[in-house]
């Protein structure tokens, strides 16, 4: 038995001490049939794929994901069967407003690609573009590889990549942009790149530079989340730090985000906005049993309609 | 020395048939040993009798660790192995989860694995995929060093085809299959001469 096995076997205990996983599954990821393939790692991809199951809402996102790994699979399959599969270029297009879950299914991926054998790290490093682009000539092509090199292995995440081509012609972007293409090339089996931004912006920025279409096949949409899946977003917000909404505040929450909604601001930032007023409540919460005199066990827990108020993002 | 190991559901006969297996072979007495989860290990001498007293219960989990007898089984010397009952699921408390990692963790080291499954309970329906007993007859059916042990014959009618529901049920080879009474010892000559025909 390799010696990644056995190294794997003992997390693998570990977690069924810790009932994260059930005595089946470990059976599974120990002695199942798939752990004979060389660098696959089961309970890595199913961990990022319960994971990925978990988040509220993307169901667009999470059937993509799927049909991708079903893809990555079948073309493995026909590489240790001998038969011609495609090169697989991974990299993508992530499009949708700030807060709808790129970066964390983009983390996701990571860790998937790397179950799946595919990235040796499975890390996720995050650039904009002042990190790629520089001051000066040559400056900015030093910066590319600076950051590329950081995330050989795992994922390189552009975030609001469409300004990169802003600024127009005398502009280091178009440079950062050349510079990322050549060293993707260079790297093509140790890194994927995810290009992320708004979809109107990004939908012209690919527009305005057609030799990037090809070389990122894999387009995937991110929607904004629906009032009933921001407030189910807050409610597992809570409840993972071991707090509860009562149902008024609940309803003042629903309210609050009806009207952020309404006001049509797509920047209002989705998941992030929620995660705001959760973390406002939460220190809210504290002032006010802090003026208290008991405090009971309950108390601790119980977030009260007037802990809920409208923040900035 | 072979090592023999004996997996299963909880309160399907495993101890037992460790005890009554040693008996058929012609001990009295035997040496016990026992490892807990933690490792602690120690050993101990009964008359086989006393041992299913204290050993055998009706409540589930009443093994809880690796317990074996090393015994010879005509040709050769063997270690029988009884082990914790398993379930699909995770369980409380975390002994017991501790108890049941340490089996699954023990499983490599067999060279036979006794897969004991309660004829009483044999399914009728398609079970769910992460039934502990569709995992391991999964994933273990196939190889040579697998024989799945249809336990409490003695409680079901005689008419009933047990060992082609149970062939059915997880879909094993019916030529891997012994149907056995832990309790009244039939079938017990097919493990030993199913033990002693494995190569190893």
């Amino acid at each position: 038995m390799a010696r990644r096995l056995i190294d794997n076997e003992r997390v693998i205990m570990q977690k069924v001490e810790r009932a994260e996983i059930t005595p089946s599954e470990a059976i599974r990821y120990i002695y199942g049939h798939d752990q004979n393939t060389d660098g696959i790692n089961s309970l890595e991809i199913a961990e990022a794929q319960k994971e990925l199951l978990s988040l509220i809402g993307l169901e667009n996102i999470k059937k993509l994901v799927e049909e991708l790994q079903a893809y990555i699979n079948i073309q493995q399959r026909r590489k240790m069967e001998g038969m011609a599969h495609d090169g697989m270029t991974l990299h993508m297009i992530f499009k949708g407003n700030p807060g709808t879950g790129k970066t964390t299914v983009a983390r996701l991926l990571g860790k998937m690609l790397h179950g799946m054998g595919l990235l040796r790290i499975g890390h996720t490093v995050e650039v904009e573009r002042a990190d790629l682009v520089g001051e000066y000539i040559g400056h900015t092509a030093q910066k590319v590889r600076e950051q590329v090199k950081r995330a050989l292995g795992g994922i390189l995440f552009i975030d609001e990549a469409y300004s990169l081509s802003r600024g127009g012609e005398r502009d280091f972007g178009k440079e950062a942009i050349d510079t990322l293409v050549k060293e993707m090339e260079d790297n093509k089996d140790d890194l994927v790149a995810i290009l992320a931004g708004y979809k109107d912006e990004m939908d012209y920025f690919m527009r305005m530079n057609p030799g990037l279409r090809s070389r990122f096949p894999i387009q995937m949409e991110f929607r904004d989340y629906t009032l009933d899946e921001l407030v189910r977003i807050a409610d597992l917000m809570f409840d993972k730090r071991q707090y509860s909404l009562l149902p008024d505040a609940r309803n003042k929450l629903y309210v609050l985000l009806a009207g952020k909604q309404s006001n049509m601001d797509q920047r209002m930032g989705n998941a992030r906005l929620v995660r705001n007023i959760v973390e406002n409540a939460i220190r809210k919460q504290a002032v006010r049993l802090h003026k208290q005199g008991s405090i009971s066990k309950e108390d601790l827990i119980v977030i009260r309609k007037e802990d809920i108020e409208e923040v900035d993002v | 020395m072979k090592t023999c190991v004996l997996i299963g559901k909880p309160n399907v006969g495993k101890t037992l048939l460790l005890l009554n297996l040693a008996k058929f072979l012609g001990n009295k007495t035997i040496k016990l040993h026992f490892m807990d989860a933690d490792g602690n290990s120690m050993a101990k001498v009964y008359d086989i009798e006393v041992a299913k007293r204290y050993l055998c219960g009706r409540q589930p989990y009443s093994t809880m660790g690796l317990q074996w007898i090393r015994m010879n089984a005509g040709c050769q010397y063997i270690e029988l192995v009884d082990t914790t009952g398993l379930i699909g699921d995770a369980v409380e408390p975390t002994t017991l989860r501790k108890a049941m990692a340490q089996t699954i963790s023990f499983i490599k080291n067999a060279s036979l694995l006794l897969h004991i499954i309660d004829a009483t309970s044999l399914p009728s329906q398609p079970l769910p995929v992460d039934d502990i007993d569709v995992v391991l007859s999964h994933i273990f059916g196939g190889n040579d060093n697998y024989v799945m042990l249809i336990n409490k014959i003695d409680l079901v009618d005689r008419a009933d085809d047990i060992l082609g529901k149970g062939a059915k049920a997880f879909n094993v080879n019916s030529d891997k299959i012994i149907c056995v009474s832990a309790l009244n010892k039939a079938g017990f000559k097919g493990i030993i001469d199913y033990i002693n025909a494995q190569k190893g």
